[in-house]
């Protein structure tokens, strides 16, 4: 992909020059577009590990470097619900709690059967204990329900904090190149250089290389001023595991082939182990809409409960692009096996020391 | 062109953009 630049747009959109950067520009400014690399977190311990492994001479040194960092390598996503059982904290109390800590990705305070969301991505499940356990410490003075669930699948994809990229174990022009791209994505190469003491040349050819790996899938955006307010959570809670297989995978293809518009709506899907179902981010433009959407949902998804819990207030990180084209997720590639939906050409992965 | 058509073409190539730039929002080698 050559990727957008004003002339790629308005060669996409059949427009003259002048005209598509007036607009690119319109759009920016309208929606308060901030680019941000999408990395695969999936794939970082791949990363990690040609990273220590890289240079060992010999087989003891090798054993004791790798041994002792193994454990450590790549990320693990979560998410935790929490709710406080009598007096819920404030903002600024929530804030304080969280901080100087890498793991939570984003928070954000629901209204209803839950009071706090946070999408945690931690280097083992001890870093992710450490920090829950803290967390209520530092909120000691309230009573609070903590459920936290590993992430399989996902969806679409929340950003992370370039505190989190800091702790990866990547090259440095690796993580300056991440860390630059998340402060703007469509920043200058040479500004990113200058700014994290790095050779353009080098962070040009780290993100080739990234690219081609896979590890930074593509620029994309989030909304800084999204169109809408009106965030909440579907969750779906399966009670029958057979039925529900069943409809799952219909309500994907009726999603990308009959209500393509609608999926436009899904900010974020997640599949969670506990409650065994699926979690789904909206953002929606009427409060009427959800009743729709659930009502859909209803229709085709057999053998689960589902119910709608309101987002009332982004307290850290933000919420994916509501612009996701599902082509480029996990469960387009299972029905494209499935032979449910059309097949799209796809890059190979290349990983390179 | 009547002005509320203009402002229905606009919205339809505002929201193709957005899409074009989610896939791929970065210009190569800057």
């Amino acid at each position: 992909m050559e990727g957008a630049s004003i002339d790629s747009i308005s060669k996409h959109l059949k427009m003259p020059k002048a005209t598509t950067y007036s607009i690119f520009n319109e759009v920016v400014k309208e929606y308060g577009l901030h680019f941000v690399p999408e990395i695969d977190l999936e794939d970082i311990w791949k990363h990690e590990f040609i990273r220590i492994s890289k240079h060992k001479s010999t087989k003891r040194e090798m054993r004791e470097e790798a041994l002792a960092k193994i454990p450590e390598l790549g990320v693990e996503e979560y998410i935790t619900f929490i709710k406080f059982n009598k007096e819920v904290p404030n903002d600024e109390e929530i804030l304080r709690a969280l901080s100087n800590f890498t793991v939570p990705q984003f928070v954000a305070k629901l209204h209803g059967e839950e009071d706090l969301v946070i999408y945690e991505v931690a280097k083992s499940f001890y870093n992710l204990n450490k920090f829950l356990i803290n967390f209520s410490k530092n909120l000691k003075d309230y009573n609070m329900l903590v459920n936290t669930s590993r992430i399989v699948t996902t969806f679409g994809f929340l950003p992370i904090r370039n505190e989190l990229i800091d702790e990866l174990m990547l090259s440095g022009s690796a993580k300056a190149l991440l860390e630059g791209l998340n402060i703007d994505g469509r920043g200058e190469i040479k500004e990113i250089a200058k700014r994290f003491y790095q050779k353009p040349e080098l962070l040009l050819y780290t993100m080739e290389r990234l690219k081609e790996s896979g590890l930074l899938k593509r620029i994309t955006y989030f909304e800084a001023q999204p169109k809408s307010n009106i965030n909440g959570i579907i969750k779906i809670a399966i009670t029958n595991e057979s039925d529900f297989l069943d409809s799952r995978n219909k309500w994907f293809a009726e999603l990308i082939k009959i209500r393509p518009e609608e999926h436009l709506k899904y900010v974020y899907i997640c599949d969670i182990l506990n409650p065994s179902g699926i979690l789904v981010f909206v953002n929606l433009s009427s409060n009427e809409e959800i009743d729709n959407l659930l009502n859909n949902m209803r229709k085709v998804i057999k053998g689960a409960e589902i119910s709608y819990i309101t987002m009332t207030k982004t307290l850290l990180g933000n919420l994916g692009i509501r612009n996701f084209d599902m082509r480029y997720s996990n469960q387009y590639k299972h029905l494209e096996l499935e032979g449910l939906v059309p097949k799209v050409q796809r890059k190979e992965k290349k990983i390179r020391a | 062109m009547p002005k509320i058509i203009e402002k229905e073409k606009k919205a339809i190539i505002k929201n193709e953009m957005l899409r074009f730039l989610s896939i791929d929002g970065r210009s190569k080698h800057r």
